[in-house]
């Protein structure tokens, strides 16, 4: 993968113009694809690691060619960008796992701070070990997976992840649910105190499947969670 | 406007039911016989041949009506989604020119490109009202997630109306309520537009506190409103405006209710509103 790849997929060609030139001269390095068959060969052979996607294309509908993307490949952010914003659209490109949906007419500073907090999640990763591991539950970072304690691979969205990172960063100490919400949400986002619960119950259910409980979270009363890392076998390769 | 579909169709049923009765009775009579058959005969039957072809001509201009109704609507919706494009791309390019300008220090330059951002964000504004409108009418649902209320006020308020002196009177407790983001930021966009376009004072109070009914948000602007009470938030209404659509408190009712909200307006001791959300079920 390309790290600091961002592909932009977008048949308005002054939109599309502008947003890469912008973004290249800020040092970003960015491709631009103005239909599903130029994004097919780019994502193929530049490896982005961000893909912004507009739903209305000439040749498919972004939807689906998103869909195709994350089934090649999980570790890329894809955030929509579309004049759509109806929410049916919207609720089905987020269900794909997609990192946001951002309506048009978008504040050009909107978009380069969301792209600089997820490169910078990004980077963070990259210096992460492959792989972590603790007795029978294995984490992969930067292919956003998990491996329980029977051996199943489950897919984690970015979110998910990015609580995980937090969380293990922090292990063995509480972390306040407004940290939560101010490391993992951009400030355009109002996310309640139980939308951070609603993710914390897929990786609690990911940690008990551990019988012996090397890793658990526990919810601290009116602060947040922490994540307590029990003694056991533990081994981080990179 | 959807009730008021229903009532027109129920008075067609009606209407239509009140003719095949009569059609009926006099069938009966003329079945019957008789003088009053032979009188029936011709001039009820140039009747109900008459009463029969008013019906139809009003049910054939009515159902005209709705499918131009329908196209208009499908009209303004596609193309106003037509325009956000095009829109998008001017104001992606006014903030590239500001943001290459920054280190130039001109400060013509500076405030033509401030103002051309702030054109485009009024038009995005009214393209969305427009959008919206169109959606809700043609029985569009809203998608309401657990917001963290005073998150969102702290957040977009501030950043939607800079030039406005908002004071907040927040509950201690942090209320999480069923909210579309997106149509929670078109409603206190109206409410902005409506405070700096109608009120004479640039401040506003926002205060919020729970209620049986949910949580409840006031918002007072210290504007006073002379026109008919009655009428405040029907579809186009603007009193004594030549600015404006007259769509927008329209909508932010409609909108709020689609939540499983409401929006009332205060007019004592000056007009303000009241915005009810509903609380998330388990709360």
């Amino acid at each position: 993968m390309n790290t600091n790849a961002i592909l932009i997929v977008e048949d308005e060609k002054n939109l599309g113009d502008t947003l890469s030139e912008y973004l290249r001269s800020i040092g970003h390095d960015c491709y631009k694809a103005e239909n599903c068959q130029q994004a097919r060969e780019i994502f193929r052979d530049q490896h982005p690691s961000v893909v912004l996607m507009d739903i209305g294309l000439p040749d498919g509908d972004g939807i689906t060619l998103a869909e195709e993307f994350r089934n090649k490949r999980k570790d890329f952010v894809l955030l929509f960008l579309s004049a759509q914003n109806d929410p049916e659209t919207r609720v089905k490109g987020l269900e794909i796992g997609a990192e946001d949906y951002i309506t048009k007419p978008f504040a050009l500073k909107e978009i380069t701070l969301r792209l600089e907090r997820i490169l910078k999640t990004q980077n963070h990763f990259d210096i992460l070990p492959e792989v972590i591991t603790h007795g029978d539950l294995k984490i992969w970072f930067k292919r956003f997976e998990v491996e329980d304690a029977q051996g199943n691979i489950t897919s984690l969205s970015r979110k998910e992840c990015e609580i995980l990172e937090l969380l293990y960063q922090n292990k063995n100490q509480s972390v306040n649910r407004n940290t939560i919400i101010q490391n993992i949400w951009c400030e355009e986002r109002f996310p309640s105190n139980r939308t951070v619960d609603n993710y914390i119950v897929k990786l609690r259910k990911w940690c008990d499947t551990d019988e012996n409980h090397i890793l658990q979270i526990k919810s601290i009363r009116g602060i947040g969670y922490r994540l307590v890392l029990n003694p056991g076998e533990h081994n981080g390769t990179i | 406007m959807k009730d008021k579909t229903k009532l027109l169709f129920t008075l067609s049923l009606l209407w239509a039911f009140l003719i095949l009765a009569i059609g009926a009775w006099w069938s009966y009579l003329l079945l019957k016989g008789g003088q009053t058959a032979q009188m029936i005969k011709w001039e009820g039957g140039t009747f109900f041949l008459l009463l029969i072809l008013i019906s139809g001509t009003l049910l054939f201009l009515y159902l005209k009506d709705m499918r131009k109704n329908k196209a208009l609507q499908a009209f303004f919706s596609s193309m106003t989604h037509e325009l956000k494009t095009p829109l998008a791309s001017i104001r992606l390019q006014a903030d590239a020119i500001d943001s290459y300008i920054k280190s130039l220090d001109h400060k013509v330059l500076k405030t033509l490109s401030n103002r051309m951002i702030e054109d485009t964000q009024n038009l995005e504004v009214q393209m969305d009202k427009i959008l919206q409108l169109s959606r809700i009418e043609q029985g569009g649902e809203l998608n309401p997630t657990v917001v963290n209320l005073e998150r969102f006020l702290n957040y977009s308020i501030k950043k939607m109306g800079p030039d406005l002196e908002i004071n907040f009177n927040l509950d201690k407790i942090s209320h999480q309520v069923m909210a579309d983001e997106f149509a929670l930021e078109l409603i206190f966009r109206n409410l902005l537009e409506n405070t700096k376009r109608h009120s004479k004072t640039n401040k506003v109070d926002i205060t919020t506190r729970k209620s049986p009914q949910g949580v409840e948000l006031s918002y007072n602007d210290f504007g006073i409103f002379k026109g008919d009470q009655k009428k405040l938030g029907q579809l186009f209404y603007k009193y004594e405006s030549t600015s404006g659509s007259g769509i927008g408190l329209y909508l932010a009712k409609r909108l709020m209710k689609k939540m499983g909200g409401d929006l009332e307006f205060i007019f004592h001791p000056n007009l303000s509103f009241k915005l009810v959300f509903k609380i998330p079920e388990a709360e």
